[in-house]
């Protein structure tokens, strides 16, 4: 049925993973929360921290300005913090469903279809190292077996500048290069920032080769440094869920969203090199809400799933299509039998015949994507002809 | 990313980046180029014997290949660079291509303007720029926080003031005859540009080969001869 059959194919397998992924998270106990489509921007704007340009705006009836949510995070922060606030911590919440950003050119409205968590009220490395051990875990659910996580730290960058004195401007600099993936114009500002065993070790790891191991080299210049033993701490948690394999450390590494304060992680199709997800520790979201509360989640994009799965994931064979066709007089006897194939697991239609022979009605139903046609005559039996790719299957009618 | 056991791919730019591409892969990666001299028309040349296949393309296309994983290394210049979208690690300037992003405008109105941000506001309501980098262009008037029309063409921007299209133009200069030829000169310079080497974020992270054709180009940086490797 050529492009309609690859979009109900797309859509099953869509819902084939997010039943995946839904099973997965409420499997290590996130339980699934509504997150309001349209909110109060001034409540969240400030907090999601895109830019304004990104937001979708809408006036209401009384002139306030609402939004249709950006992201889903600082919606559910929000919510944490207001309206479970006397829930016991830690929270652990799950949702589905889509975030709306305004594309650069044109001024139309992307939607992104999301699956993700949020862990609320731990700070420990073994809760950062929970939520990207079960993105990890729905990936794998989802069908995808060739993923790498790139795993940072947001502050780190910012205690290495501090560390090398940098003037502030270039410690932006050289943020500004690294979050482009510059690695030239970074390299350039660590060299002007003079010599010294930091700056030489920076340079190894701005050099990439697949030679020099980020975190080996950090730990012997910069041990002392607070992001970078949260990192390290993070990896070695990271140990007991058997996934320091599939982790690459990547100081370059910078949250979309400044409200992220700790360790981040992006997660990328390791065949195409296509982003899947990513998040991180938000630890002071929440007190913008008047709730101080350390916290840290993901989200993936599920289209990007769905696109790096193709072929790998199996999607669950749709029940075959039965046409159950006849004469205007035959009705009620065709409409017993769709009863009958569907409560065998069947999907049945009726269709009354307008002077079709029955080779006819079967090129008809075949070319709509029927799998069977039921010919329903009165006082004799029907006869069920199996379509296109059907020829010779065992079926299950009945 | 190409998968293991199969060729490793480069994205080469066609034009005028591409010879001395050719020179680069051959001094300093220490790549044989002769499938690639030997090539007539072909827009993909497998070398087997370096493990590798070359994709020549479009110059702007070639952060599409790498950002998207058709190709693990592309060389492109820095104003493609700076105007095409996408996810790539940029590692090294290779130091050839070497021209610069300007802003011009005719001549009589630089000599009454000298100063770019008094003659950006002497033109009236909005600020009228063709050019063929719009993203760059945006983004370099954003600073002077002042109405501003984009005008995208795709080619002979320099005719754009003469015919009245526009009141200057960004674009990319080398020698700058064909700014004067055209009665326009140079306001201010956004960017330097030179080629670049790009890699696709995952496989430079997983992919080994990708680090044992880099380690010629790191070695050079790591002893102090710097970026430009030409």
């Amino acid at each position: 049925m050529g492009n309609l059959d690859d979009l109900t194919q797309r859509q099953r397998l869509m819902r084939t993973q997010r039943t995946a992924i839904s099973e997965t998270f409420f499997s290590w106990g996130y339980d699934e929360v509504y997150v309001p489509i349209v909110s109060q921007y001034e409540t969240l704007q400030n907090r999601s921290c895109l830019p304004d340009s990104a937001v979708y705006k809408l006036l209401d009836g009384d002139g306030g300005i609402r939004m249709l949510r950006p992201d889903m995070t600082a919606s559910v922060a929000w919510q944490a913090a207001v309206q479970w606030s006397d829930v016991p911590r830690p929270l652990r919440v799950c949702y589905f469903g889509e975030v709306f950003r305004r594309t650069q050119s044109g001024g139309g409205v992307a939607s992104i279809a999301q699956a993700g968590v949020e862990l609320i009220g731990t700070g420990s490395p073994e809760s950062d190292a929970e939520v990207v051990a079960l993105s990890a875990d729905a990936l794998r659910a989802a069908g995808l077996c060739s993923f790498q996580i790139n795993l940072g730290h947001n502050g780190l960058l910012s205690e290495i500048a501090d560390e090398l004195d940098m003037q502030s401007c270039a410690s932006d600099s050289m943020r500004d290069a690294l979050v482009r993936k510059d690695f030239v114009a970074a390299r350039d500002i660590v060299k002007a920032s003079g010599h010294s065993a930091l700056s030489e070790g920076l340079m190894h790891i701005l050099t990439p080769d697949n030679a020099a191991e980020p975190m080996q080299i950090l730990s012997e210049i910069g041990g002392s440094l607070p992001g970078l033993r949260q990192l390290q701490a993070v990896f070695e948690a990271l140990r007991d869920f058997n996934l320091t394999d599939r982790v690459h450390i990547d100081i370059s590494l910078a949250g979309d969203f400044s409200y992220y304060t700790g360790v981040i992680f992006d997660i990328y199709h390791a065949r195409c090199g296509m982003r899947l997800g990513g998040g991180g520790r938000y630890d002071d979201l929440l007190a913008a809400f008047g709730s101080r509360n350390e916290a840290t989640g993901f989200a993936l994009d599920l289209a990007s799933v769905c696109r790096s799965a193709s072929g790998a994931c199996r999607v669950d064979n749709a029940a075959p299509l039965w046409l159950v066709a006849g004469d205007e007089g035959c009705r009620p006897k065709m409409t017993r039998r769709c009863e009958q194939l569907r409560k065998n697991g069947c999907r049945a239609v009726v269709k009354t015949i307008c002077g079709m022979d029955t080779d006819e009605l079967a090129q008809w139903a075949d070319c709509r994507g029927y799998d069977y046609l039921e010919v329903v005559r009165p006082g004799s039996d029907s006869a069920q002809i199996p379509l296109s790719g059907r020829s010779g299957e065992d079926d299950t009618g009945g | 990313m190409t998968p293991a056991g199969e060729f490793c791919t480069l994205a080469l730019p066609k034009g005028r980046l591409l010879s001395p591409s050719l020179r680069v892969l051959e001094s300093s990666l220490d790549i044989c180029i002769e499938s690639l001299r030997l090539a007539d028309r072909q827009l993909s040349v497998l070398d087997d014997e370096n493990g590798l296949r070359h994709l020549l393309v479009k110059p702007s296309d070639v952060v599409t290949y790498v950002s998207e994983g058709a190709a693990d290394l592309g060389i492109v210049g820095k104003d493609t660079l700076m105007e095409e979208t996408g996810s790539v690690y940029e590692l090294y300037d290779l130091g050839f291509g070497r021209c610069h992003v300007t802003v011009a405008a005719e001549r009589e109105l630089v000599e009454s303007y000298p100063d770019p941000s008094v003659l950006y506001r002497s033109r009236g309501m909005v600020l009228r720029v063709a050019t063929k980098y719009p993203r760059i262009a945006r983004k370099h008037f954003d600073s002077y926080d002042l109405p501003t029309q984009i005008i995208p063409l795709s080619g002979s921007v320099e005719l754009a003031p003469a015919a009245g299209l526009a009141d200057i133009i960004v674009d990319l200069v080398a020698t700058g005859r064909t700014l004067a030829a055209n009665g326009l000169v140079e306001v201010e310079r956004v960017a330097e540009v030179t080629a670049r080497l790009i890699a696709n974020p995952v496989s430079l992270k997983v992919d080994r080969r990708i680090g044992a054709l880099l380690q010629p180009l790191s070695r050079k940086v790591l002893s102090g001869k710097g970026d430009n490797l030409c």
